[in-house]
């Protein structure tokens, strides 16, 4: 299954998972046991689309599964996205010199 | 924190503020008149909902560019929004549209100007679902729609 960054993170479950592994590794109970009201498939479920995305990585420590968060993948949409955050930066300061004038 | 750190990498947000009142900001920002001389030269705007949206032209070193769209929001003097397609410029025409949004609010010294650029999921998403196919290659630095076909590439 092909899923891109930014469709991973346009989902605010991943992106709470995303800031929950943002402090460190966590263990794959301790994940899903931080989400109360999302059953445990659905949390699964969502893993795998982060997975998917590469903006997490599985980890077997002995019998235990850990998730940590790897950047990478975020830093490539920012790079693309940043074209379009300097063009409407220029626009905005040439409508309001056109305004003000 | 983070998530608010995410979400700004997939939006677009800025503001602005204009020492000009509300009614010439908007005279400005949703007539093609008034968009001309500060949006582009070569503009199509038709001011109503539905209406087409249209900019070109050429940028030094880059090539040409041609972005369309259609007008989904026109509220007078508050807020104007149009979706947001690259046909020409990036390497191939984008799979969905983005969303454009400006917004305008009366302050003591004029008008603030907010403007969204949102929706980039979408292209993820089309591109995901075209089922592209590829091999995984390096990120280069040239931002365009390759890259993001990278990303999505390297996801599979």
């Amino acid at each position: 299954m092909a899923v891109s960054a930014f469709h991973a993170i346009a989902d605010p479950t991943r992106r709470q998972i995303l800031d929950l592994l943002a402090v460190g590794p966590q263990r794959a109970g301790d994940l899903a046991a931080s989400f109360r009201r999302i059953s445990r498939p659905a949390v699964s479920k969502h893993l795998r689309v982060l997975r998917g995305s590469r903006l997490i990585l599985q980890e077997r420590r002995g019998r235990e599964l850990w998730y940590r968060l790897d950047p990478m993948p975020l830093s490539q949409v920012e790079t693309w996205l940043s074209k379009y955050r300097d063009f409407w930066q220029n626009k905005l300061e040439d409508l309001k010199k056109a305004a003000e004038k | 924190m983070l998530a608010s750190h995410l979400t700004e990498k997939l939006e677009i947000h800025f503001e602005i503020e204009i020492n000009a009142p509300l009614s010439k900001v908007w005279a400005m920002l949703a007539s093609l008149e008034g968009m001309k001389e500060w949006f582009g030269r070569n503009l199509v705007f038709e001011h109503k909902i539905g209406g087409r949206f249209q900019m070109e032209g050429e940028l030094p070193g880059e090539g040409p560019y041609k972005f369309t769209g259609q007008v989904t929001n026109l509220v007078p003097e508050s807020e104007l929004a149009f979706t947001w397609k690259s046909e020409v410029g990036e390497k191939e025409p984008w799979p969905a549209s983005t969303l454009v949004t400006f917004r305008l609010y009366p302050t003591a010294a004029g008008t603030r100007v907010t403007l969204d650029h949102t929706g980039f999921q979408a292209l993820g998403e089309a591109l995901a679902k075209s089922g592209f196919e590829g091999h995984v290659q390096g990120w280069t630095m040239s931002q365009t729609l390759q890259e993001l076909k990278q990303v999505v590439e390297a996801a599979s």
